[in-house]
C-alpha cells in the first residue's frame, strides 16, 4: 500500500509538471496574453503617452519572455540568474534559494523553488502567494460549510428515495435534482438576494418587523464585531446557493448507489435473518453504498474552490474565487497562474486520494 | 397463392425502423416529451422574433429617451421604461419595457436566446467532431496512439475548466483577434465558442474510445475487414453508427452545460459583449439593479423582472434539455428493449 501511494504521488508530480507546461503555454500563447500586452505598451510609450519602462520589464521578467519558447518555460520553472526582485515598496530584495552543498553553489528562483511571482496590476508588488493565502480562510469557511451542509441534507434524501423507489417522494427528489443540475448558480444567487435580502429590507422599512432579512454580500458587517455569529449570518445565502447544486448531485448518486446495493444478495440475507429495517438499511446497505459516494465527494473537493467562483462573485464574498475573478479582469497573470496551479495540484491530489480512500473503504480492492 | 402471400404479409410483424422504435419509447417518457415541446417552442420563438418584433435587437427607440410624465416622478426621466409601456405619441408597445439605453427588452430577450442556443448547439457540434475523431482514433488503433491521446486527455482533464475559460476569453476579447476576423457583432460569439470547445471535447472522446474499444473485436468488424474494408470505412460505417446511442445522449446533455457556462461568462462581462445580447449578458449588472429596487414589489419596480426572465429562460432551456437527454437515454438503451 505504501509503495502504491508513493508511486501514485510520483506519477502525480509528473502530471503536475506537465500541467504547468500546458497552463504556461495557454496563458503565454493565447492572443491578448503578456506578449501582446508588452507589444501594446511599447507602441503606447513610443507615442505621446509614456508607459513606465519598469512595468514592461516586470511583465517580461515575470514570464521570461526575452527567451524563445521552450527555454522561457524552463526559466520560469527555475532560473539560476534571477535572484533579486522589487517588493511592494520598490526595494530590491533577495528571492529564491541560495545554498552551498560542498563545492556546489546553487542560487536562483522560479516556480519550482516556490517563487510564484508578484502581482502586476491588482496590488502591484505583493507576493501572489500571500494574497491568495489571505483569502483561503474565507473560501474554506464557505466551501466546507456548504459541503457539510449538503452532505447532511443529501444523505436522508437519497436514502429515502432509494427505499421508496417510484413513490411520490422519489419523483419529487428526482425533479428537484433535475432543477438543481440545470440551475445557473449565479442566477439563483441573484434571486435569493432579491427575495431574502432586498425585499425584506424594504418591507422592514415599511414596518414589517419580523421579515427574515439576510445580508446579500460581503463576509461580515463592518460596523459590528467580526465575530462568529456575524460571519455565519453572512454565510447563509452563499452556502445555500453552493449547496443547492451539490445536494442535487449527491442525492442522485446516493440514491442510485443505494438502489444498486439494495438488490444484492447479502441485503436479502439480512432481511431474511429478521433484522430490523434500521439495521438493514444503515448497517448492511448504507455502508456498502458509501463506497462510490466517497469517490464522488473526494473528486468534487477541488471543484468546491472553482465552483465557488460564481457564488463568491455574486455575493461579493471576499475569497479566493473572487480574487481570481478580479485578477482575470485586470489580467494579473502571476495571480491567475498561481491560482490555476493550486487548483490543478488539488485536482491531481484528490484523484490520488479518491483511489486510496476507495481501497480503504472497500477491503475487496487490493493494489498490486 | 396470391391470397396466401397476402395472409403471410399480414401475419408478419410490421417492419419497424430504428427511428420509429426509439420515438415510441421516447414518447413514454412524459417529462422528456414536455422538454421536447418546450425546446421546440423556444427555438421557434427565437427564430421568428425578427418577424414579430417591430424593433431591432440593437435599435434604440428614440421615444423611450423622452421623459414620460405619466410615470411616477422618480422614473420619468429614466430610459428604463416599465412593462407594457407605449410612448404617449403612439408607436408599438414595449412588452417588457426598455433597457438602460432605450432598447426593447422583449426583442433583446429573444435575440439573446438565439445567441445562447446557437452557442450551445454550435459548440456541441464542434466538440462532437473533435471528441469523436480523437476517441475513434485512440480506440481503433490502440497501442501508442491510444496511450498518447488518452494521456493527453487525462492531462487536460486535470486542469480546472472554469477558471481557464475565464482567463482565455478575457485575453481573447482583449486582443480583438476574433473581432477582426468575424466582425463586431459575432466576434465575441466566436470567441466563446472557441474557448468552450477548447476543453469541452475531453469527456466525449473518452466515451467514444470506450465504445469503439468494446466493438472493435466483435465478429461483424472482423467480417468487414475480411471483405477488404478500409480502416476509414470500418470506423465510419460500422463502429461509429453502433456507438451512436451514448454519444447522442452525452451531446444532448452537453448543450445545456455549454449554455450555462456561456451565461456565466457573459454575466461577468467576459463572454458575449453588448450590443449583441445573450441570456447571460442581459443579467450583467443585475446586482446593481437589485440594489436600486426601492419599491416593496420589485416586479412593479422597473428593473426587477430584468433579472427574472433571462435566468428563468436559461433554467427552462437547460432543464428541458436534461429531460430530453434522460428520455433519450431510456429510449436508446438497447438493454431496455426486452
Amino acid at each position: 500500500m505504501a509503495i502504491y501511494i508513493i508511486r501514485r504521488l510520483i506519477q502525480g508530480f509528473i502530471v503536475l509538471v506537465l500541467a504547468t507546461l500546458v497552463i504556461y503555454t495557454i496563458l503565454v500563447a493565447t492572443p491578448g496574453g503578456p506578449r501582446d500586452q508588452v507589444e501594446e505598451l511599447k507602441q503606447q510609450s513610443s507615442g505621446s503617452r509614456k508607459v513606465s519602462q519598469s512595468y514592461v520589464e516586470s511583465i517580461l521578467k515575470a514570464y521570461k519572455l526575452d527567451s524563445p519558447y521552450p527555454l522561457n518555460y524552463l526559466r520560469w520553472l527555475f532560473d539560476p540568474k534571477d535572484t533579486q526582485e522589487l517588493n511592494e515598496y520598490n526595494q530590491l530584495v533577495q528571492k529564491g534559494i541560495d545554498v552551498h552543498i560542498g563545492d556546489w553553489h546553487i542560487a536562483g528562483s522560479g516556480v519550482l523553488t516556490g517563487n510564484f511571482g508578484r502581482s502586476i496590476s491588482i496590488a502591484k508588488g505583493l507576493q501572489v502567494t500571500d494574497m491568495l493565502a489571505g483569502k483561503v480562510g474565507n473560501t474554506l469557511a464557505l466551501t466546507f460549510s456548504a459541503l457539510v451542509f449538503s452532505l447532511i441534507v443529501a444523505f436522508p434524501i437519497g436514502i429515502i428515495s432509494a427505499i421508496r423507489q417510484y413513490s411520490k417522494i422519489d419523483y419529487a427528489v428526482t425533479a428537484f435534482s433535475f432543477v438543481g443540475l440545470s440551475m445557473p448558480t449565479f442566477w439563483l444567487g441573484l434571486m435569493l438576494i432579491i427575495f431574502l435580502a432586498v425585499l425584506p429590507k424594504q418591507l422592514s422599512l415599511n414596518g414589517c418587523t419580523w421579515c427574515p432579512y439576510l445580508p446579500p454580500g460581503a463576509t461580515y458587517d463592518i460596523d459590528r464585531d467580526n465575530d462568529v455569529i456575524n460571519r455565519i449570518y453572512h454565510l447563509v445565502l452563499p452556502v445555500v446557493v453552493l449547496s443547492f447544486v451539490q445536494v442535487a448531485s449527491f442525492s442522485r448518486y446516493i440514491r442510485s448507489s443505494m438502489l444498486e446495493v439494495l438488490r444484492q444478495d447479502y441485503v436479502r440475507t439480512a432481511w431474511a435473518k429478521g433484522l430490523s429495517q434500521r439495521v438493514v438499511i444503515l448497517k448492511h446497505a448504507l455502508r456498502n453504498a458509501l463506497i462510490p459516494v466517497i469517490t464522488i465527494v473526494t473528486l468534487g473537493l477541488p471543484f468546491l474552490f472553482s465552483g465557488a467562483i460564481a457564488t463568491e462573485t455574486v455575493f461579493a464574498y471576499s475569497g479566493m474565487g473572487r480574487l481570481f475573478v478580479d485578477a482575470v479582469f485586470q489580467i494579473d497573470l502571476p495571480l491567475v497562474m498561481t491560482f490555476l496551479l493550486i487548483i490543478t495540484a488539488l485536482i491531481i491530489l484528490c484523484n490520488i486520494l479518491a483511489d486510496i480512500l476507495y481501497a480503504v473503504a472497500d477491503p475487496r480492492i487490493r493494489f498490486s | 397463392m396470391a391470397t396466401m402471400a397476402k395472409v403471410e404479409e399480414r401475419l408478419a410483424p410490421a417492419e419497424q425502423s430504428q427511428l420509429s422504435m426509439t420515438w415510441r419509447r421516447f414518447r413514454k417518457h412524459r417529462m422528456g416529451l414536455i422538454g421536447l415541446v418546450t425546446i421546440i417552442l423556444l427555438v421557434s420563438s427565437v427564430i421568428v422574433i425578427p418577424l414579430i418584433s417591430p424593433y431591432g435587437y440593437d435599435q434604440i427607440d428614440p421615444l423611450a429617451l423622452i421623459p414620460d410624465s405619466r410615470l411616477p416622478i422618480a422614473a420619468q426621466a429614466s430610459t428604463f421604461k416599465p412593462m407594457m409601456w407605449t410612448s404617449p405619441v403612439g408607436g408599438p408597445t414595449h412588452i417588457l419595457g426598455t433597457d438602460d439605453v432605450g432598447r426593447d427588452n422583449f426583442t433583446r430577450l429573444f435575440y439573446g436566446g438565439r445567441i445562447s442556443l446557437a452557442v450551445g448547439i454550435i459548440t456541441t457540434l464542434i466538440v462532437l467532431v473533435i471528441g469523436s475523431t480523437v476517441g475513434a482514433l485512440a480506440g481503433f488503433y490502440g497501442k501508442w496512439v491510444d496511450t498518447l491521446l488518452m494521456r493527453l486527455v487525462d492531462l487536460l482533464l486535470s486542469l480546472p475548466e472554469l477558471p481557464i475559460l475565464l482567463i482565455m476569453s478575457k485575453m481573447l476579447n482583449e486582443s480583438g483577434v476574433m473581432t477582426n476576423i468575424f466582425g463586431r457583432a459575432l466576434g465575441t460569439v466566436a470567441t466563446i465558442v472557441l474557448v468552450l470547445s477548447f476543453l469541452g471535447w475531453l469527456g466525449l472522446s473518452r466515451l467514444v474510445r470506450g465504445s469503439i474499444l468494446s466493438l472493435r473485436s466483435l465478429d461483424f468488424v472482423e467480417a468487414s475487414r475480411a471483405l477488404g474494408a478500409s480502416d476509414r470505412r470500418i470506423i465510419m460505417r460500422h463502429l461509429m453508427p453502433n456507438s451512436m446511442a451514448p454519444i447522442i445522449v452525452a451531446a444532448t446533455l452537453a448543450v445545456g452545460g455549454f449554455i450555462i457556462s456561456e451565461s456565466f461568462l457573459s454575466f461577468l462581462g467576459l463572454g458575449i459583449q453588448s450590443p449583441t445580447p445573450s441570456w447571460g449578458n442581459l443579467l450583467q449588472g443585475s446586482q446593481e439593479y437589485a440594489a436600486f429596487i426601492t419599491n416593496v414589489n420589485p416586479f412593479e419596480e422597473i428593473r426587477g423582472y430584468l433579472i427574472l426572465f433571462p435566468g428563468f429562460l436559461i433554467l427552462l432551456t437547460v432543464l428541458s434539455i436534461n429531460f430530453i437527454g434522460d428520455a433519450l437515454r431510456d429510449a436508446l438503451d438497447p438493454r431496455l428493449k426486452m
